[in-house]
């Protein structure tokens, strides 16, 4: 098998003399009008090729430093390294673009140019940039730079800098102080003003950098939390399987099998590019037919398929970041899996941080696959719990004008909460008796409960040893725990009751026995500790959606009596 | 009792501190809470937050798994932008697979101002070629202006403008459109053209009919095997009754045959006639009207015709004298010859030349601007957001010597022979060759295009196309014209090819140096990052071109150009008539490889083999070839040679895959293919098609319509059946569209490049070469004579650089000199000199009477046989010959002119040209496959063996 092909290249034109049969010493133009070949009439009967020749002439006229013709118009080399490099730790820029002038040089990058520069690989691959004014923040997993755009800097003999425009687009890399990057998490970074945020989550940290440096805003009383949460954020795939019944189809001689609609396991879906377990190849296009859904394959299956039909695909764990401009918080939600694959709640963890008292705020029970502020409004986009599509929705946050829809997220309701610790003189065992709160209806005492007293064995018999601690029976809100006496017609209210604006209720013990533990549980009045841990939550009556505000809680103790 | 109170005025968790420590105000855990912050103005005090409300999902929600992959803001106009899709690539490396024909790719938009739904959730973009996977999120999205772009790491970069998406949710439909590196015309212009004839049949001897002889030209060259070694071209056109004379008799006899006929399109079209193509002895004329010319039979079978120009050099000085009712022997012209201006006698030369088929006596352009000039032509596409596309390959130059580059004989030789001087004799003394010009005036520049021409602003988004030119002596490339896509050449062009007609105008704009070094622009493959910075994209951790092939299978061949009846032919000898691959010089060629966006590989070399390679009994070298001059064994005679070109062997197929390294992009596929069902097909799962693209396998999607939707399980490329998944009925003649993986990042077409590293050269114009002395023959072996004045004495140059002041006689600077054409013994004329890579060397450089060669006599006047113009005492050089016996004797009876090539100087600089061959890798592997094979040549004595 092979080609010929005639190459178009010609760097000299053919100046001949002929002499033809019938001209002889006479004109003998070539006899037919047109350029350069002779006709039949041509032909010599006599031979007269001695006296015919040629030359190769490539200069008007022939004359000394006269044009002449070139080899081509462009060149071409035969580079020292011609094979693709991942180039890891540099930056390559395009031509310029200025639409009042008509330039739109943005595809320009010229291989005559040298328009590359790098960074020491050292510090990992380059996993973000930044434009800032006329600067470049360029964020490696392992170190974060500034490089000059459009101008340079140099060094002063006074051992200052000075900064100048220079013909270099990037110009020199000025790295920030501080051992962070921004791990493999450009996902997470966000910007407010001159404050940027992204998580280090080689270095279990969330960071901050402003016109003060790096700082590791994880530390603010969350970096226990954030040490534990971004290591066990899987680093590489996750495969995710589910499963469906097959109906027809899938011989070796077929890329096409039939599965049961219906029987596809709940909450997910068959979209291509997803792969049979056991064949090679993946899906390409799907069909929903009546109460079956066909399934197209890219290659013919290496096996039979029947029975149950596993489906795989692929998810990774993410670190995102978003500004909310509403609250000024730099929001962070680490997802080890996207909402394709769940959007329960121990799948993610979303919580904010707010500049102005330097501090985690709360977390929140929405699981944003992106968000964003945009004029005055925070905006994510999500999932509804209840889709079985697993479609996508942009969200509004904090829309005020919808009428009762706190803690309402992509449609679902969660209830706010806050857990907090009284712990008065800590270093006295109390008792603690009652509890009460400032605020507005609708808060219920989801737990109430004491530090550890001490491990013992488990008293069941597992070879365990297990912490005790006291707990209470939760206390519901004003209007959940209220109720008619039957005897008497009267409402009355097992959980608070509002006295002089407050709401305020008994601690009813509900703790389990220690070991030698005589009195416990009922038999006891409020609990006792060095300090308790009170979680506080809207109910799931009182106004739904509505204001809930909480201004301070309280608890009556005293000191115990051993 | 003791009373503990907690605020949350801190508004901060902390799950560091132990539980006695942690101080109030703060708390250990809050979910869904503000403090700091409040709705009202209750900062301070915990309060349940607000949540959020359902915007838009952009009627989407019937597309599983939906998401959103990336975006950005547009805070200007309080809009925001989205990449949305449900894709999953499972591939090891994320990227093999890509998005297939049921995925869901989409940009969409979302923009808080617009009152109306339509306008505030729109889908901007959508179409699988977006090839987005969930595995490659995106975080370089900006906005510069309206235009959008973004990098996927996935992907090359890319970019839409948002208000054209906006308007159209069509307008973005292939990677094309969307790619940051812009389509790539990887064709140079071509600078021929061809009319069809049909139901040619023979008539008389020379004389064929046709349907319709209308566009007809004499001069065209038919697409027909060659008779007696030549072509064949029109002579004669009977318009009335569409007839026409053919320069040969055809064989086999034509009937009802469709042929092709082809003409260049570089054109002289101010000249009324061409130059003289007949000459005969004048007899006699009719001294009254009408006007007969007798003259001798200037040829034996087909003569002179109606429309020509007759015309005797200082004889006749009409204008024109055209003719008429010709015959073998006579000719009626309008005015008596031999009275008045005109004193043509008998035994004068009268010729004849053939009217200009390409005259226009209204040219509006500048006769003269091309004359001394080597001009190529290229084009550049201008797309509609400002970019412009890297310039396509370059045209050989459009360059045509006057005369067709032939020397005319000497006409004189009859009564009024000393009225004419031979051009041979001008040549002698001027040293130059005054014809030696371009005799192209219009160019017609055809330039194929991708699309129908009409098509490109809808496919390409182009809106401009810009005409370049280049001369050999300049660095800058210039515009000639741009043409608007809404231009009237354009939007009623329904064919693949462009027609620009250069009317010699000077270029209105030079583009900037820089353009000529953008040879391709290294866009990334791949780019994890984007920024945009001081008006520029800046893209980092970045992939930067694709690993070329280590090397192909091919051979090179120096031959004469192939004839235009062969297939696969680049036409050459139409569009190129006079042009050649210069002689005596080393050749290399290279391949370079580019995908569709214009990327391009170095210059990738043949594979070392041990043998030539032969196929249809024509043997080929390595990537590197030498080209000698011509020797008497090599059967090329002037009259029937009409150059050499350069051929490439392919021995194999340009490869899909390698394996000495990563970053191999593989072939690109369009992952679009269309075939044309015939015969119907009911209810069957079998689908017979025309033809079969050889990219379309097993998987593929063929979507029907109506929702009927089927892959394909089996293919017969001989029967070009597809067998699908289910039963179908389809009618015939349907096409029908079949759905693969995309591959847009393969490479695409191929490109030759050329290396020859000898720079410019002169021929050395030379009165004479005396062999030997001007008074013997005795050293002429070792010694010849020339004279050295005007040019030459620059183009053989006296090496002045270490001389006595006194000094008369000189040597040159090493220059070594080819004779190619020179006088011989004693004979009246010069004989062409093909003495492979012997050379003679200038040795002394002086006066003649310094040099003193033997029998020089020193007068007065100066004397010396065979030294042009001795009387002058001119500078003369003594050739050593070394062994060759160089020029005419000292007894010839005439001093003829004599040509020495110079031998230039070599560049060091590994510089390889881009030529005007490139195609499509899919088409020149279509043809390697069809192709018979290349067979290694046995060494001769052959060894034992040869490799198969």
């Amino acid at each position: 098998m092979s080609t010929v092909i005639e190459i178009d290249f010609f760097n000299t034109f053919l100046l001949k003399k002929i002499r033809s049969a019938n001209f002889d010493e006479v004109s003998a133009f070539p006899g037919v009008a047109y350029p350069g070949v002779l006709d039949v009439t041509g032909i010599a009967s006599t031979d007269y090729s001695e006296k015919n020749y040629y030359i190769e002439e490539s200069r008007i006229r022939g004359g000394y430093n006269n044009v002449s013709t070139d080899q081509g118009a462009r060149a071409y080399l035969d580079e020292e390294n011609p094979l693709q490099q991942n180039r890891i730790s540099s930056l390559i820029y395009s031509g310029v673009y200025n639409s009042r002038t008509g330039v739109n040089q943005t595809n320009v990058f010229s291989v005559g140019d040298a328009i590359t520069k790098t960074i020491d690989p050292v510090f990992g691959s380059i996993q973000k940039t930044y434009a800032e004014e006329t600067n470049l923040i360029v964020f490696q997993e392992n170190r974060i730079h500034r490089a000059l755009i459009d101008k340079d800097t140099i060094y002063t003999t006074e051992s200052g800098t000075q900064t100048q425009a220079g013909a270099a687009v990037v110009g020199q890399f000025v790295p920030y102080k501080g051992e962070y990057g921004i791990s493999k998490n450009p996902e997470s970074f966000a910007i407010y003003n001159y404050r940027k945020y992204f998580a280090d989550k080689n270095r279990n940290s969330i960071v901050r950098l402003s016109n003060d440096g790096l700082t590791e805003i994880s530390m603010y009383g969350m970096r226990d939390y954030f040490r534990d949460e971004l290591a066990a954020l899987s680093s590489g795939n996750t495969s995710q399987t589910f499963t469906a019944t097959y109906v027809s189809g899938g011989a070796t001689t077929t890329t096409l099998v039939t599965i049961l609609t219906s029987s596809i396991t709940s909450g997910q879906n068959i979209t291509p590019g997803m792969k049979i377990d056991g064949q090679d190849g993946y899906i390409t296009y799907v069909a929903v037919n009546g109460l079956n859904t066909e399934i197209y394959y890219s290659q013919l299956f290496t096996s039979t398929l029947s029975g149950t039909i596993t489906f795989s695909y692929n998810t990774k764990s993410k670190v995102k970041g978003g500004w909310d401009i509403h609250n000024k918080n730099y929001v962070v939600s680490l997802q080890e899996s996207p909402n394709q694959v769940t959007t329960e709640a121990s799948s993610f963890s979303t919580l904010g941080f707010d500049e102005e008292i330097n501090g985690w705020v709360s977390f929140f029970t929405y699981k944003p696959n992106e968000m964003f502020s945009l004029i005055n409004k925070f905006y994510s986009v999500g999932k509804q719990a209840s889709s079985t599509v697993n479609s996508t929705e942009l969200y509004e946050h904090y829309a005020e004008p919808a009428a009762n829809n706190r803690g309402v997220f992509y449609g679902t309701r969660e209830p706010s909460n806050v857990t907090f610790v009284f712990n008065p003189q800590p270093d006295v065992m109390k008792n603690f008796n009652t509890i009460s709160y400032e605020g507005s209806n609708g808060w219920e005492v989801v737990s109430y409960v004491s530090g550890f007293t001490g491990q013992d064995p488990n008293p069941d018999g597992t070879p365990t040893y297990v912490q005790s601690n006291d707990d209470i029976l939760s206390i519901k809100s004003y209007d959940e725990g209220s109720y008619v006496d039957a005897n008497t017609g009267y409402t009355l209210r097992a959980g608070f009751d509002r006295k002089e604006n407050r709401y305020v209720a008994n601690l009813r013990n509900n703790s389990t026995a220690m070991a030698g533990e005589i009195l416990f549980g009922a038999q006891m009045s409020g609990i006792k500790g060095y300090f308790a841990t009170v979680k506080i939550e809207t109910d799931d009556t009182t106004q739904l959606g509505g204001p809930k505000e909480l201004w301070a809680a309280a608890s009556n103790f005293v000191t115990s009596s051993y | 009792m003791a009373e503990i109170r907690n605020t949350f005025v801190k508004s901060k968790m902390n799950k560091d501190l132990d539980d006695r420590l942690l101080s109030k105000g703060e708390y250990r855990n809050a979910e869904n809470v503000q403090i700091s912050r409040s709705e009202g103005e209750d900062v301070g005090a915990l309060e349940n937050i607000l949540g959020n409300k359902f915007i838009t999902n952009w009627s989407l929600n019937t597309v599983g798994n939906l998401e959103i992959i990336g975006y950005t803001i547009e805070e200007k106009n309080d809009r925001a932008f989205f990449m949305a899709t449900n894709y999953t690539d499972v591939s090891s490396n994320e990227l093999d697979n890509p998005a297939p024909y049921g995925a869901a790719c989409y940009i969409l938009m979302f923009d808080n101002r617009a009152v109306s739904p339509g306008d505030r959730y729109k889908v901007l973009v959508e179409g699988r070629f977006l090839n987005l996977s969930k595995t490659h999120p995106i975080y370089g999205i900006d906005l510069i202006e309206e235009l959008l772009f973004w990098t996927d790491n996935r992907n090359q970069p890319r970019k839409i403008n948002i208000t054209k998406a906006i308007a159209s949710s069509t307008h973005y439909t292939t990677e094309d459109q969307i790619s940051v590196a812009k389509y790539y015309p990887y064709q140079a212009p071509y600078l021929y053209d061809y009319i069809t004839l049909e139901n040619v049949s023979h008539v008389g001897t020379f004389t064929q009919s046709a349907t319709d002889v209308t566009d007809l030209r004499i001069g065209m060259e038919l697409k027909l095997p060659y008779v007696n070694n030549l072509p064949i071209f029109v002579r004669e056109i009977d318009y009335t009754a569409n007839e026409f004379v053919t320069s040969q008799v055809l064989s086999p006899a034509l009937s009802g045959a469709t042929v092709d006929c082809y003409f260049p399109t570089s054109k002289n079209v101010t000249e009324p006639f061409l130059t003289p193509s007949l000459a005969a002895d004048f007899v006699s004329t009719t001294v009254v009207a009408p006007f007969t010319i007798t003259f001798t039979n200037p040829i034996s079978a087909l003569g002179i015709s109606a429309n020509m120009k007759v015309s005797c050099p200082g004889n006749i000085n009409e204008t024109v004298l055209t003719i008429s009712n010709p015959t073998p022997t006579t000719v009626v012209v309008d005015k008596d010859i031999t009275t008045g201006v005109n004193t043509v006698a008998a035994l004068d030369k009268i010729e004849f030349s053939d009217p200009n088929p390409n005259y226009t006596s209204s040219w509006p352009g500048d006769p003269t601007f091309l004359s001394d000039k080597f001009v190529r032509f290229a084009y550049r596409f201008r797309f509609e957001d400002g970019e412009y596309s890297v310039i396509s390959p370059f045209t050989q130059p459009a360059f045509i010597p006057k005369q067709d580059g032939y020397i005319r004989s000497e006409i004189g030789n009859g009564a009024n022979a000393t009225n004419y001087i031979s051009q041979e004799e001008q040549i002698r003394a001027s040293t130059i060759v005054s014809f030696f010009e371009n005799k192209v005036q219009s160019v017609e520049v055809k330039i194929p295009t991708p699309y129908a021409v009409n098509e490109l602003a809808s496919k390409l988004k182009i809106s401009d196309l810009e005409i370049l030119y280049k001369e050999s002596d300049g660095l800058a490339i210039q515009v000639l014209e741009t043409i608007s896509v809404t231009d009237s050449s354009i939007t009623g062009n329904s064919s693949t090819v462009y027609s620009f007609d250069y009317q010699s105008r000077r270029p209105f704009k030079t583009l900037p140096e820089r353009e000529t070094l953008r040879v391709f622009d290294k866009v990334p493959i791949r780019a994890m990052t984007q920024s945009t910075s001081g008006n520029r994209l800046i893209y980092g951790n970045f992939i930067d071109k694709h690993t070329p092939p280590e090397n192909l299978d091919y051979s090179v061949q120096i031959s004469p150009k192939i004839r235009l009846i062969t297939s696969n032919t680049s036409f050459c000898t139409v569009a190129y008539p006079t042009h050649n691959v210069k002689q005596n010089r080393t050749y290399q060629i290279g391949i370079v490889l580019a995908d569709r966006y214009g990327r391009q590989s170095d210059v990738v070399l043949s594979s070392i083999t041990d043998y030539q390679y032969e196929v249809g009994g024509e043997n080929y070298d390595s990537s590197t070839i030498f080209n000698p001059y011509k020797s008497a064994d090599d059967n090329t005679i002037p009259q029937n040679w009409f150059g050499d070109s350069l051929k490439v062997l392919f021995r194999s197929e340009i490869p899909s895959s390698v394996s000495y390294a990563d970053g191999y992009p593989g072939l690109y596929k369009s992952g679009t293919y269309t075939a044309v069902v015939t015969p119907a097909v009911t209810s069957s799962d079998n689908i017979v098609v025309s033809s079969l693209d050889p990219n379309i396998a097993v998987g593929d999607i063929i979507d029907l319509g109506g929702g009927t939707v089927v892959s394909i399980k089996a293919i017969d490329t001989v029967t070009n059946t597809i067998t699908v998944s289910s039963n179908v009925t389809i009618a015939i003649d349907t096409t029908i569209t079949i759905n693969g993986p995309e591959n847009k990042l393969g490479w695409y077409s191929y490109k030759v490049v050329v290396k020859q590293l000898k720079q410019e050269y002169y021929n050395a114009y030379l009165p004479n070469i005396l062999s030997g002395s001007p008074n013997s023959i005795s050293n002429n072996y070792d010694e010849s004579y020339t004279t050295l004045f005007s040019d030459n004495i620059n183009k053989i140059p006296t090496d002045l650089a270490e001389v006595q002041p006194e000094q008369t006689q000189f040597r040159t600077s090493d220059t070594l000199l080819y004779p190619r054409v020179a006088g011989t013994g004693t004979t009246s004329y010069n004989i062409q000199y093909n003495l492979g890579e012997h050379y003679i060397t200038a040795d002394t450089i002086g006066k003649l009477a310094d040099i003193s060669p033997s029998g020089f006599a020193v007068g007065p006047p100066y004397a010396a046989t065979g030294i042009y113009n001795p009387a002058s005492n001119p500078p003369i050089a003594r050739l050593s010959t070394y062994n060759k016996q160089i020029g005419a004797e000292y007894t010839a009876t005439y001093s003829t002119l004599a040509i020495a090539e110079v031998d230039p100087l070599e560049s060091r600089l590994q510089i390889y040209y881009e030529t005007s061959t490139s195609g499509l890798i899919s088409e020149l592997n279509i043809a390697i496959d069809a192709g018979s094979s290349a067979n290694p040549v046995a060494p001769d004595p052959p060894y034992p063996t040869v490799p198969s």
